[in-house]
């Protein structure tokens, strides 16, 4: 890879600095595990690589009184290993098994992911479901921006040059919740999701079904016209579901590509929405993960 | 041109390397002379370069050298105690679960963080913890008969040195 | 009285030889070889069009790089290679054939410099047509790959077609087909498509080169195969006595036929032995992305089946027509066709045959060995079209290939009788080991369940002097090196071969070494292929032991002044009963035996062996007929046990057995990882594995994030591995080989397991996930059978298979 100078900042400020005085040419790193692939592959050629994990400030799971704070350096299986994760946002810990393997888990971030706006990123769905909040700091002072404005294309968000994402915060549901995560993958391990859906059902007296996808749209995507029917539905039969996973179908716009075509992608938001449905249904936190 | 250095503890011995800021843990430890760790693929999809550090299993070539500052790293060579095999090495080699040995000490470091946590492990929680280690030789059952192995040896079940015979 | 007494010699469970090494990580591979700081490192400049002639190579830029020495083009190194056919440059001179071939080589001081400099070279081509459909490429010659096919140089047994793009043609012409299908009470034609697939090491290649200016000798240190095969295919190219070149080939991480062979040796030979850089060693190192762009991967191949069975269900006639794409080159890649194409009566008793196997040119990266060597390719079409005749003619699946067997004594396609083997009892195992013929419920809620099986055969695909030789030494304290050029990439056969020596000169395994191949020190062996080596190898080993102990036997006979049958070695011991004498072997063996006369006799004390197949004869090239055609064969069967999720495609195997004849397992435990490692990497290929391209021609699918094969999950959950031993004839003890066989069963296992569990006939590999869904969304509409060939859109692929 082309050789680049590596900034290692102890503080945020000492990071916003760096990324004020280098403009365009700095990227930013976090656990690196989708960014050292880029560099190693040309992808990017940056001549600062910013790399966060030596700031102290990123790191923890935060637990607030009505929210929970999921800081940037948070990895993986650090989520997975969380009773407040498990306990409240079970799809967002599934979402966080099926992503990869456990080594590289051990590297990956929850904040990596988005930054990265692949359309394939695990993360994106369960934390459109559970309608996450993007916190940003920058040298004009800090931002919140919800996670479906905050990626705005494939590969692009609006952070802008000299920003950070500091962390994710998810309001803490006050309900029983159940949530899955199912992947459609080409092997039963380590793969870019070929199609993905997110699940997440508020139990309690105002039933909420939240209904978000990976890799089938170029920017995140919640399913609002099924989520429509399910919520006005009182009694969810298996003909309201099947319209329901219709409707999800219809709403996704996928590429054709190496590891899927556009239809296929299209029949397994489908298949995989249905069984969503029906293991939240079933829940509180039933198994998803690769399908 | 190299002029950054990287303070890390390998397998007990603390040194300084000098470094380039793209040179990844990977490449910074097979330079010190770690050869355990493999240029399998270096995007982080084979596991030929899992290391433990700081007590976790990583993939090395996922990994700066210089982010690795200061940080105490295990591999196979950090494994063998006075000419004496580690048990999970002997047990590999006891189940015949090496064949060209290429993945060998990515698989046997992972399960060593394996059994570190979970000592006694069930076969979905074996497949689940080396899904990112892969191997084109063995067709995996051996490998999993050597985790196996370990476990039982780690934990006074069964004596590691004997060739199965299991036919 | 047994004259050899050993706890470890052949059949007994041994830990295998440099098993420790492994484990311990201390093993040093290619790319762990150290040099010292006058190191360069090469890095390839790749084509980006399929087809096109070479403008310009405008190096200017990547000169003024640091650290860049030099920029090497194909001009600078002109010279042909190829082990059957001389179709190969190291770097594409004057006209590029596929993305991704090398046109130039940059060295620098170290291999960061290099790969940054390789961005800079700018290449200018004129764009030409490609052709990427192997039957396109053969049916018509609009686009040649090779316009010079004439020029080249080839072994006798390889037939170029010249003036089109067919690099081989394998003939078979066995008895009258024509009346065979005439007479026939049933008549089915079927056609199979399969795309290229890759080795998938866990090691890529890695070449050093090192020229000595003044002598010109060179050294190569290499992830190789066949050390000797390397040293003659760079002798021939670049016209060199043999005594110049040294090879060594270090321990490699998997081999599969990927490494067999000269691969990227001669790219790394070209920077070498440059004017300016020679004496230097030089370094080349292919990262995972180039592995499939840098040397083989194995054929694809579209296949046209048509099988003529009369009332009995007896099978008369077959008439097979298999295209193989073997993409720019066939140096290789010519021979899997001929193995495909002496094998191509599969495992059956059929008087009539008529094949023609062709290996075809097409714009896209080249094929060759690859386990199995054509008959994973002949099988995955040919048990597929066998249970489909079985289905229509409803037979059960086991009944129709049992009566079809060919049995000892009844001939193959090229009328060699066939010999003893045990497949009709492996069949009967097969099939009871996972229940073939009983239908059970699927285990997973709304799943499909089926049960598949099919068989598998190969001989030895070598040439009828394929040779191999082997030294063992005594040394002056009882321990014993072994000098045998087969190269253990896993597969375990040093571990046989000590268990060989250990059976026939009595020393414990622990005492004997065997060193991995140095063509300065070791005796010739033709390659690691073919699962020859235990076979072959083991022949000359053998003899090597034999020779070793009857000298012993006889200096220790002149020295107790006793018959030699009186002496015996137990243990490492020399022993005499009748004398009572029992001495462990000592200095004596290095500096000689002082005899009863006073005179020091005897001692070093080497045992040297070879091995040539005596009995092979070509087939006739017109008629692919011999009487000896090959050497023997190993067979075997396997049966799958698999559930399909209709709602995704998604197959899951809950069981295989796999069982072969493998005549005399000499170290079971290496049997046992044959068997379990080429099942996983059959499922492997059948589920998930082509190698794709765009329309450009640009492989899509280069590294490991799209590549994908099997992963510890995707490990079925049990497989029931076993072997006979019906003996070979001509073997040291009665082994043959089973290292590739494993691979040729379980695609074909699956495919028909998954008709059985659907309904649904998918003629395309792999079985994807995606694939599948599609067949059974077709198979909801009233469609049997489905195709998928890429290449094949703009036909009806009905009426394609037809025109072909």
């Amino acid at each position: 890879m082309r050789d680049f100078v590596l900034e290692r900042p102890r503080s945020i400020s000492e990071a916003l600095e760096i990324l004020k005085n280098q403009g365009e040419k700095a990227i930013l790193k976090s656990g690196g595990t989708d960014v050292i692939v880029w560099l190693h592959k040309s992808l990017k050629e940056p001549d600062y690589l910013v790399d966060l994990t030596g700031i102290d400030q990123l790191r923890g799971i935060v637990m607030n009184d009505d929210n929970v704070e999921i800081r940037a350096l948070v990895t993986l299986n650090q989520v997975i290993e969380d009773n407040a994760m498990n306990r409240y946002f079970p799809a967002l810990v599934q979402a966080c098994k099926a992503h990869s393997d456990p080594l590289i888990r051990n590297r990956a971030t929850v904040v990596g992911n988005i930054c990265a706006a692949v359309p394939s990123g695990d993360m994106i769905a369960p934390l459109m479901c559970y309608d996450a909040k993007v916190e940003i700091v920058g040298s004009r002072g800090t931002r919140e921006v919800p996670v479906s404005d905050f990626i705005t294309g494939p590969k692009k968000t609006s952070l802008r040059q000299e920003e950070i994402v500091t962390g994710i915060r998810i309001a803490i549901p006050f309900v029983e919740t159940s949530g899955c995560y199912l992947k459609a993958t080409r092997r039963e391990a380590l793969d870019i999701a070929q199609a993905a859906v997110c699940c997440t059902l508020h139990k309690g007296d105002s039933r909420e079904f939240r209904i978000a996808f990976c890799a089938v749209s170029p920017r995140p995507l919640r399913a609002v016209e099924a989520e429509k029917l399910l919520n006005s539905s009182s009694v969810i039969d298996d003909s309201i579901i099947e319209n329901a996973a219709r409707l999800a179908a219809d709403a996704v716009n996928p590429i054709t590509d190496v590891r899927a075509s556009r239809e296929y992608r299209i029949d397994m938001i489908g298949e995989l929405t249905k069984r969503a449905i029906s293991l939240c249904l079933r829940g509180p936190a039933e198994e998803g993960g690769h399908i | 041109m190299k002029d950054k250095y990287v303070t890390l503890t390998i397998n007990g011995r603390k040194t300084t390397r000098v470094v380039e800021d793209r040179t990844t843990l990977l490449t910074a430890l097979r330079e010190y002379g770690v050869t355990s760790l493999k240029r399998g693929c270096e995007e982080g999809e084979c596991g030929a370069c899992t290391v433990i550090m700081n007590g976790l299993p990583q993939k090395s070539c996922l990994i700066l050298a210089r982010e690795a500052e200061g940080a105490e790293i295990l591999t196979v060579e950090g494994l063998v105690e006075k000419g004496r095999l580690h048990p999970i090495q002997q047990a590999f080699i006891d189940e015949g679960a090496i064949q060209c040995g290429y993945c060998t000490p990515g698989m046997v470091m992972t399960t060593y963080a394996l059994l570190s946590k979970n000592p006694s492990p069930e076969e979905e929680e074996i497949r689940e913890a080396l899904s990112g280690n892969i191997c084109r030789c063995t067709g995996y059952l051996s490998i999993i008969r050597a985790v196996k192995k370990s476990a039982d040896i780690l934990s006074g079940k069964a004596k590691g040195g004997e060739a199965c015979e299991d036919y | 009285m047994k004259t050899i007494k050993t706890k470890t010699g052949i059949g007994k469970w041994m830990p295998r030889k440099y098993d420790l090494e492994k484990a311990e990580g201390t093993l040093q591979f290619a790319d762990d070889l150290r040099f010292g700081p006058e190191l360069l490192h090469a890095a390839v400049v790749r084509s980006s069009v399929a087809h096109g002639e070479i403008l310009k190579i405008d190096y200017c830029e990547a000169l003024k790089m640091p650290g860049v020495l030099k920029v090497i083009v194909g001009e600078d190194f002109p010279h042909h290679f190829g082990l059957y056919l001389k179709d190969r440059t190291p770097m594409a001179i004057g006209r590029t054939r596929y993305v991704g071939e090398p046109v130039a080589l940059v060295v620098a001081e170290t291999e960061e410099d290099a790969k940054e400099a390789v961005k800079k070279v700018k290449v200018t081509y004129k764009e030409l047509e490609p052709v990427f459909d192997p039957v396109k490429a053969a049916t018509t010659n609009s686009v040649l790959v090779h316009p010079d096919l004439h020029k080249y140089e080839h072994v006798d047994f390889i037939t170029p077609q010249p003036n089109t793009n067919i690099a081989n043609w394998f003939r078979i012409r066995k008895g009258d087909t024509e009346a065979a299908f005439k007479n026939a009470a049933h008549v089915f034609e079927e056609t199979i498509t399969c795309p290229q697939i890759a080795h998938s090491f866990i090691e890529t290649f890695c070449s050093i080169c090192k020229q000595d200016p003044g002598s010109g000798e060179i050294t190569i240190w290499t992830s190789a195969q066949s050390a000797f095969t390397v040293r003659d295919i760079i002798a021939k190219g670049i016209n060199y006595p043999l005594h110049k070149i040294r090879v060594i080939a270090p321990p490699i991480g998997g081999g599969f036929g990927g490494k067999a062979g000269m691969t990227v040796e001669a790219l790394c030979l070209a920077a070498a032995m440059d004017e300016d850089l020679k004496g230097r060693p030089v370094k080349l190192f292919i990262p995972r992305e180039e592995v499939l762009l840098s040397s083989w991967v194995r054929q694809g191949f579209v296949a046209r089946i048509e099988l003529a069975v009369d009332e009995d269900g007896l099978m008369q006639g077959i008439r097979n027509t298999f295209w193989f794409d073997t993409g720019i080159s066939a140096e290789y890649g010519a021979n899997p066709v001929r193995s495909a194409g002496y094998t191509s009566m599969g495992a059956y008793n059929i008087p009539n045959v008529w094949s023609d196997c062709y290996a075809v040119y097409t714009n896209k990266p080249f094929g060759g060995a690859y386990r199995g060597f054509g008959l994973p390719e002949l099988m995955s079409a040919l048990e597929v079209v066998v249970d489909i005749v079985a289905h229509k003619l409803k037979i059960d699946p086991v009944e129709f290939r049992k009566k079809n067997l060919l049995m000892k004594g009844q001939t193959t396609c090229t009328g060699m009788p066939m010999h003893d083997h045990a497949l009709d009892k492996i069949i009967d195992k097969v099939a009871k080991s996972i229940d073939v013929l009983k239908e059970e419920p699927a285990t997973r809620k709304g799943w499909k369940r089926g049960k598949g099986i099919a068989l598998a055969i190969k001989a030895p695909a070598i040439p009828a002097d394929a040779s191999s030789s082997a030294i063992v030494k005594l040394n002056g304290d009882g321990t014993v090196e072994v000098l045998a050029a087969t190269m253990d990439m896993g597969q375990g056969t040093y571990s046989a071969f000590a268990q060989i020596v250990s059976e026939e000169l009595g020393i414990p395994y622990d005492w004997i070494k065997v060193y991995y191949p140095d063509t300065q020190s070791h005796p010739y062996d033709w390659q690691t292929v073919a699962s020859r080596s235990c076979w072959s190898m083991g022949m000359a080993v053998k003899r090597a032991a034999s020779e070793l102990r009857e000298k012993l036997l006889a200096l220790f006979s002149e020295y107790w002044q006793t018959p030699v049958e009186t002496i015996s070695i137990e243990y490492g011991v020399v022993k005499c009963h009748k004398l009572g004498k029992s001495e462990r072997i000592d200095e004596r063996v290095q500096n000689g035996f002082k005899m009863p006369d006073g005179i020091l006799k005897g001692g070093p004390i080497i045992g040297s062996g070879s091995f040539t197949p005596p009995d092979l004869i070509y087939p006739d090239p017109d008629t692919g007929q011999s009487p000896k055609s090959v050497v023997h064969f190993t067979l075997g069967a396997v049966g799958i046990d698999m559930e399909v999720d209709p709602g995704t495609g998604r197959i899951v195997i809950n069981k295989v057995c796999a069982g072969y004849d493998v005549g005399k397992a000499i170290t079971p435990i290496n049997v046992k990882g044959q068997i379990e490692g080429g099942t996983v990497q059959g499922l492997s290929a059948c589920l998930m594995e082509a190698m794709t391209y765009d329309e450009y021609g640009r492989l899509l699918t280069p590294d490991f994030t799209d590549y994908k094969i099997a992963t510890i999950k995707d490990a079925p959950g049990e497989i029931d591995a076993f072997w006979e031993e019906t003996p070979e004839e001509i073997s040291p003890y009665g082994n043959r080989g089973v290292g590739e066989h494993s691979m040729i069963a379980p695609a074909p296992a699956t495919n028909n397991a998954l008709f059985r569990a659907t309904g649904m006939r998918i003629h395309s590999y792999p079985l994807s996930r995606e694939r599948v869904y599609k067949a059974l969304k077709a198979k909801e509409k009233g469609e049997t059978d489905f195709w998928e060939w890429p290449y094949a859109l703009d036909l009806a692929y009905e009426r394609a298979k037809k025109e072909w």
